[in-house]
């Protein structure tokens, strides 16, 4: 796996969260995430306060701190997100289009015919 | 004030003939930059013969009242009696009235509607960088999913996705072709264009020049994208990958003639004669240049 980029500092704390399922708290993360990185602990609060707002993780007071967890199983958030873009995916109102939509079976049998010829033409010029 | 009746009348005519013509114009897919060049004048051009319109019927109407010679010899041109024509003041008033609030009502809902398929957007291409797995470039993410896929999307900043399952079918300079033609995308700025149309279609869906230009454009932009990883990659791998990336056609849709997917790898497959892209692009131009160029002489003629 590659390393993530300094940008993507909410997806590097997210993997914290989602690896251990007994809930993290600032100081945890900081700590982990500081042997890799130069960070401050109010950077990496803020971060998990933005993803509290935008509903990644829920907190429970702790003494004076929070402890958070990850709303959902990241196997979960990912299928949701796979299913949004298959069902938006040719509507006109979707944000995003796929490389491809369908063909026929007929359409895929002739391209490939298409494919191999053009292929073998090259080949013996 | 006569320009203006007249500019209503162009924007009428281009929103209901130009679908049409259009349509047959960019339909193969010949000079596709120039086919979306084609369409977006036209859109650009009704919405600015509106907007013109109404300014200056708001500006003039209410300077230059009925005796004003302009407006009685531009309205003889239509044929319109002078009598006729010339509306009271209240009357005038209320069609400024109502003019200015439509507008101003469509501008507002387009802009939401941009805002909104916006917000979609950047919300998907940070879920996407949040779960999918980083890869050798910055921007693409590998995301797990049975089903084989490749996009982009916009964000802050922007995410092209590619599922585990596309990943597996295919080989590596198939998957450089199928970046190459998001990459293009992006580079195009396609989106943005796509958003701002997609927002006047579901803002304006009866005007038939909005949807099918909306459509329209969708399709010619991947034959951009298209001619783009082609030429960097080579039609051959971009048209394997396409193969290996497109889903059946599901069944319940009866699908008459070709599907879209199908009409762009042929087109890669069996490129167009030179001379008959180079009639289509005279055309183009032609269309392109009488779109645009109508609205600017009605403006002169009447406005003096």
């Amino acid at each position: 796996m590659q390393q993530r980029g300094f940008g993507d500092l909410e997806a590097s704390v997210m993997d914290r969260v989602w690896d251990r399922g007994d809930g993290v708290t600032v100081r945890e993360v900081f700590e982990e995430l500081t042997d890799a990185r130069q960070i401050a602990y109010t950077t990496v609060l803020s971060t998990l306060d933005n993803l509290h707002r935008k509903g990644w993780v829920r907190r429970v007071r702790e003494g004076k701190a929070f402890r958070y967890w990850a709303t959902m199983t990241r196997e979960e958030r990912s299928a949701n997100l796979m299913r949004a873009a298959f069902e938006a995916g040719g509507k006109p109102e979707a944000v995003l289009a796929f490389f491809v939509e369908q063909m026929s079976a007929d359409e895929s049998a002739q391209l490939k015919a298409a494919l191999r010829s053009s292929g073998t033409q090259k080949r013996r010029r | 004030m006569t320009a203006a009746v007249y500019l209503l009348a162009y924007g009428a005519l281009v929103t209901w003939l130009a679908p049409p013509l259009l349509s047959r114009l960019t339909r193969g897919g010949l000079n596709p930059q120039l086919g979306a060049a084609a369409w977006l004048t036209a859109i650009v051009g009704v919405l600015v013969a509106w907007a013109v319109a109404i300014s200056l019927i708001a500006v003039n109407g209410l300077r230059a009242l009925p005796d004003s010679p302009v407006l009685v010899v531009c309205l003889e041109l239509l044929g319109i009696p002078e009598q006729v024509a010339t509306p009271g003041l209240p009357g005038l008033l209320l069609m400024i009235a109502a003019g200015v609030i439509l507008t101003a009502a469509v501008s507002v809902k387009v802009g939401r509607a941009v805002r909104r398929f916006r917000d979609r957007s950047h919300d998907h291409a940070h879920a996407a960088r949040m779960l999918g797995l980083p890869t050798e470039r910055p921007d693409v993410f590998l995301l797990d999913a049975e089903r084989p896929a490749a996009y982009c999307v916009l964000g802050r900043p922007n995410a092209i996705v590619v599922t585990t399952a596309a990943v597996q079918r295919l080989t590596a300079p198939q998957l450089n072709a199928v970046l190459a033609h998001e990459d293009a995308h992006i580079a195009g700025r396609h989106h943005h264009v796509l958003m701002f149309l997609q927002a006047l279609a579901a803002t304006l869906p009866r005007l038939p020049l909005f949807p099918r230009g909306a459509a329209a454009v969708g399709e010619l932009l991947e034959m951009c994208a298209d001619d783009t990883a082609a030429r960097r990659h080579g039609s051959p791998a971009l048209v394997a990958g396409m193969l290996e990336l497109a889903g059946p056609v599901q069944p319940a849709g009866l699908a008459v003639g070709a599907t879209a997917t199908a009409v762009r790898a042929n087109r890669l497959m069996a490129p167009a004669r030179r001379g008959s892209l180079r009639c289509h692009r005279l055309l183009a131009w032609t269309t392109i240049a009488v779109t645009a160029g109508a609205p600017l002489a009605i403006s002169l003629i009447c406005h003096h």
